[in-house]
């Protein structure tokens, strides 16, 4: 696997949010240790297994939490001391942080008023179209099911239209159609010019879906950034796998290997073989063109484990 | 060109501040302090360190509510006792720690082989004796310095302390020396026997024995063979609390031993204590 040094932050174009060698310590435990990266525009989703210290990063990087080292900077600010800050920045916490007797629109209003918008009620409106839900739903939020107080908390965070929203295992509890709903409103948040969403999750088939760029956090230290493809194409210590379909597997395999484009060939199936290459650019550009040589037809090219779950677990060993 | 990077999260060399040898002698304070008082032990652990606490304690703050209460001087002198026998409220708290909790600095270094991992540090032999009797030694003087000094402060803010800033000063003093010579005298007792096992039950059954053994086979001696007084010098149970009386210029118990030979025996039994705890380290074999 290529591998760094503990680096300092990699700085994509206008970071909206920086960790610089940040630990958080509580008592004996070290919940997150010399961890950097930064976030510009765009959602980001910030994965880990349970326990990896992600939520003890999403506190840190909403000013819930000072870092016990390090610094952390929102928006070119210590979200920790400035709280001006505080009116640019939204969080959906995990837990069920919502007063259950008011309904929705009164609900996002109060959240406006903390944040001292001028027209509560319309900020809260324009809110709740965001995420779908209606200023005049005359349900109690404790009524509501935890899809619809998920959205309901999503636009008490962005009812100030924050520029960094953050958003803490956001997936937990949705059916999938809620999910799908979601993901899409997260991507058209992210979208936004100048604005980032850092969505904690790990339901890494939907998280996927947000987009690529991913922060790997595991035992409290960050195990990888950037795009999760990208990622797969560091990790040389582990071949790619590819599943290759053609009329005649055997011809083609033998074919392959003679050429030196893969490093091992396992029959699957009678019309498809697995193929082990450290180069799965080069190995795309040539199967064709081997297969054509040789008069042979190729079927299907499909990866086996380039997709965000395999390079999970190959980063944090699950 | 990507910005995709995977992190090293293996071995990763330390580029932070090395305290040195300081630094890892007084962590090892801080620790064995810890360790002996139960910190972050279960509650059975706590239990010894409170009741010395509470023996050591307790009688001070009674004394000084008392001295608050009672106006009457004739029942203030017959009830507030000296500062030297105030030694013999809390002998039992000393021999408490001394016995039963001060050999948790000692043992379970051997028992577990952590010392070989100390050694692996920038400890040496030495300092980690030096670390080991700071703990016990400090842990101790809150009980020998403590009491007398709440004693002292009380009675000057009800103005029946000494008279005048010179008599306050020289009786602080005093209470510094003869609770300074208790606290490593005991110190040195118990490591020294401590030393000899990596088991903490036999040493402290060890240090027990030698209180009771030494005080029983000197009475013995002197008042049933009849040899000379200064044979008391060998009543370890006794001597230092001996030597304390006459720090604060009092007879105490033993007035027949002479203070010239208490300020010779109680140093030396310090000092031999010492050497058998450096001796027996230095020779001791670490399996690492």
């Amino acid at each position: 696997m290529t591998t760094l040094p503990p680096p300092s932050p990699v700085n994509p174009p206008s970071a909206l949010l920086e960790l610089d060698h940040v630990s958080k310590w509580f008592g004996d435990i070290v919940a997150v240790s010399d961890v950097s990266f930064s976030v510009g525009p765009g959602v980001t989703a910030l994965l880990g297994p349970n326990g990896a210290g992600k939520s003890t990063v999403l506190r840190l990087m909403c000013g819930l939490a000072s870092p016990s080292q390090g610094h952390v900077r929102v928006l070119g600010g210590d979200p920790r001391h400035d709280l001006s800050l505080l009116g640019r920045i939204g969080l959906v916490p995990q837990q069920e942080a919502t007063f259950d007797h008011l309904r929705p629109g009164p609900l996002v209003a109060v959240a406006a008023r903390l944040q001292g918008l001028e027209d509560p009620e319309g900020a809260a409106t324009a809110a709740l179209d965001l995420v779908e839900l209606s200023f005049d739903d005359e349900r109690p939020v404790g009524n509501l099911s935890k899809g619809n107080k998920q959205r309901v908390k999503i636009a008490a965070a962005l009812v100030h239209d924050p520029e960094v929203l953050v958003m803490d295992e956001p997936m937990n509890g949705l059916d999938p159609r809620q999910r799908f709903h979601l993901i899409d409103l997260v991507r058209r948040l992210g979208a936004r010019p100048g604005r980032c969403v850092v969505v904690s999750s790990h339901v890494l088939d939907e998280v996927e879906r947000f987009g690529s760029r991913i922060l790997v956090i595991a035992q409290g230290r960050l195990a990888a950034e950037g795009d999760f493809r990208a990622i797969r194409d560091l990790m040389d210590d582990r071949p790619h796998r590819l599943r290759i379909a053609a009329d005649q597997p055997a011809a083609l395999a033998a074919a392959l290997i003679e050429r030196g484009t893969v490093q091992g060939v396992r029959q699957a199936g009678k019309d498809a073989f697995e193929v082990e290459t450290n180069d799965a650019y080069r190995f795309r550009r040539e199967v064709a063109i081997v297969a054509r040589d040789r008069g042979l037809r190729l079927d299907e090219v499909v990866p086996l484990d380039d997709d965000l779950d395999s390079v999970f677990r190959y980063l944090v060993g699950g | 060109m990507s910005d995709a990077r995977i992190i090293d999260r293996g071995y990763r060399v330390y580029d932070g501040v090395r305290r040195g040898p300081r630094g890892a002698t007084q962590s090892l304070i801080k620790h064995t302090a810890q360790r002996v008082l139960g910190l972050r032990r279960p509650t059975r652990a706590k239990i010894l360190p409170i009741l010395t606490a509470a023996i050591a304690y307790v009688p001070a703050i009674v004394f000084v509510g008392v001295a608050a209460l009672v106006n009457d001087t004739q029942v203030r002198t017959n009830v507030l006792p000296t500062y030297g026998a105030y030694y013999g409220f809390i002998a039992s708290a000393l021999v408490i720690f001394a016995t039963f909790v001060a050999p948790e600095a000692l043992c379970p270094d051997r028992r577990t082989g952590l010392f070989g991992l100390y050694l692996a540090s920038p400890l040496t032999r030495d300092t980690y004796l030096i670390a080991k009797a700071a703990a016990v030694s400090g842990l101790l003087a809150i009980a020998t310095l403590g009491p007398p000094v709440l004693l002292l402060v009380a009675n000057v803010l009800q103005g029946i302390g000494p008279d005048g800033p010179g008599e306050v000063a020289l009786l602080a003093i005093r209470v510094l020396a003869a609770g300074s010579v208790i606290a490593l005298y005991y110190t040195a007792l118990s490591l020294a026997v401590a030393s000899m096992t990596d088991r903490r039950a036999v040493a402290s059954a060890g240090i027990l024995l030698l209180l009771l053994v030494t005080a029983a086979v000197s009475g013995t001696l002197v008042e049933g063979v009849g040899l000379p007084d200064w044979v008391y010098v060998f009543n370890l149970n006794v001597i230092p609390f001996e030597l304390a009386f006459r720090i604060y210029g009092e007879p105490g118990n033993l007035p027949q031993l002479s203070t010239a030979a208490l300020a010779v025996a109680v140093p030396a039994w310090t000092v031999a204590g010492a050497i058998v705890v450096w001796t027996r380290y230095r020779r001791l074999r670490v399996v690492r």
